[in-house]
């Protein structure tokens, strides 16, 4: 095919237009349309109103704008509220101290649950009586924005505690380990972290004061546990299980024997009775 | 109120004028950024048919074409000043005549409740839009009186605008190849090879007539 010889020009058919010349030819036998007589008109009228108006971003800001003031209070808040959770963790946990006593292994590294509170000691299931009601209130925290909001008988380390009257019964989560048939402590904080003794003293029912280290008992819960193992007002508290207890935590939330001072003497006393 | 700012300037039109077949395009725009509003008379006296008939091939709807095309004389007068007498005058005139004409198809499109693009489409290549054709006869209908005449400007219609603009251009406005580039900002082997394809294209809805 013989390469089509193109002409700068003013117009004409060239060897381009040779191979559409039919179509082109076609076009051309439209005839030309005439601008109407008051088309000047038309255009000084236009011209009177104003210029048209320029394109501007301004379409696209109506809808950009508000979206980004969204995104932006959102974050805000989410940021805000990610700092609460944070600092509100850091006082609801509290310090997790472990004690040691001179002859006394140390225990193992303590425990903490997955929301980072301290594992409480609770007595085998069945053992609280209906005065143990009082709510171990604590606001669980978590990173999620779900936070969970303020339980009443949350356990630390889940399950619940029935608040109703009567003898309260645990409820265990799932696939947690159940008593054993010896009556093992299954609460037992092996290796976890060191509890605070007023949350074992109160599941057991004691009033006590820190007095120079020791544990002065004040009061006994009428019905407890403590009451009846036979603790008495006056008693200082020496161990729990075996364990010395001094200072604000115990390293065992397990509590079948206490061992108290009384008029001068050791006494064993096994809260199981 | 309008009409009376078009009456006053249009007193003003009646003073002795420059024949216009001796000034340019150039020189016509100069006069118009001084203030003479004669020059400007001139400039649309020499452009409104050619671009209401460019416009009017675009859009195959007369009304619209004359509205546009008046649009584009008041662009040209606001942003006279802004005009550089690098390229000619003509180019920049039809320039924005095909833009404000593209921009009037897209409106339509997005008026269109069902799209029918890709429904007819033979080719993946090919890019080929239905438009449904404007069947709104014209105003004087001595304008088209010839059945031929109205296939012709319908098959025009259906065309993307992107092959339509330069068969326009070129077949029936008669701009050479350089000028069309100039006008679409395009280079000139695409401005052919649009062209052509047009041309096929057209060839193809118009096989009964060859």
């Amino acid at each position: 095919m013989n390469q089509p010889e193109f002409k700068n020009g003013t117009g004409g058919l060239d060897g381009f237009d040779r191979e559409g010349r039919d179509v082109s030819a076609l076009l051309r036998s439209l005839p030309h349309v005439e601008a109407p007589q008051n088309f000047e008109f038309g255009v000084r009228a236009k011209i009177a109103q104003g210029a048209p108006p320029r394109k501007t971003f301004l379409p696209i800001l109506k809808v950009t704008a508000p979206l980004g003031l969204l995104v932006a209070v959102g974050s805000f808040f989410f940021y805000d509220t990610t700092q609460i959770d944070n600092a509100s963790r850091a006082v609801a946990t509290p310090p997790v101290t472990q004690t040691t006593v001179p002859g006394i292994p140390a225990t193992e590294a303590p425990k903490v649950s997955e929301n980072g509170n301290p594992v409480v000691s609770v007595p085998a299931s069945g053992a609280l009586v209906a005065q143990q009601r009082r709510a171990v209130r604590t606001r669980t925290t978590s990173s999620s924005r779900s936070s969970r909001a303020v339980s009443i008988g949350l356990r630390p380390e889940g399950g619940s505690r029935d608040e109703t009257l009567g003898t309260p019964k645990i409820i265990q989560p799932p696939g947690f380990e159940a008593a054993n048939s010896a009556g093992a402590n299954v609460n037992a904080n092996v290796g976890g972290a060191p509890i605070p003794v007023r949350d074992v003293f109160e599941i057991l029912g004691i009033n006590a004061d820190l007095s120079n280290g020791s544990w002065k008992v004040r009061s006994v819960t009428q019905n407890s546990l403590a009451a009846r193992g036979k603790i008495q007002a006056g008693d200082v508290i020496e161990a729990v299980d075996g364990q010395r207890v001094t200072g604000s935590s115990v390293p065992k939330r397990t509590a079948t024997t206490v061992t108290v001072r009384r008029d001068g003497k050791s006494i064993n006393l096994n809260l199981k009775n | 109120m309008a009409l009376d700012r078009v009456e006053s300037r249009q007193s003003e039109v009646r003073t002795p004028r420059v024949p216009d077949e001796i000034v340019s395009d150039h020189a016509l725009i100069e006069a118009t950024k001084n203030g003479d509003e004669a020059a400007f008379g001139v400039i649309m006296g020499r452009y409104r048919s050619p671009i209401t008939n460019y416009l009017y091939r675009f859009l195959n709807d007369y009304e619209e074409a004359v509205d546009l095309a008046q649009e584009t004389f008041v662009r040209v007068y606001f942003a006279i000043d802004r005009y550089h007498t690098d390229y000619a005058f003509s180019t920049y005139i039809y320039r924005i005549a095909t833009n404000l004409a593209i921009s009037e198809i897209r409106k339509r499109k997005r008026r269109t409740i069902l799209s029918l693009t890709g429904l007819f489409q033979s080719d993946a290549e090919d890019n080929t839009e239905f438009q449904p054709a404007d069947d709104k006869a014209l105003p004087d209908e001595n304008l088209i009186d010839d059945e031929q005449g109205k296939v012709i400007a319908r098959a025009i219609a259906t065309l993307p605008p992107k092959y339509r603009v330069p068969v326009i251009l070129r077949d029936i406005e008669g701009k050479t190849y350089e000028e069309i580039a100039s006008i679409l900002e395009l280079g000139l082997g695409t401005t052919k090879s649009r062209i052509s394809r047009a041309r096929a294209l057209l060839k193809e809805k118009l096989r009964n007539y060859f």
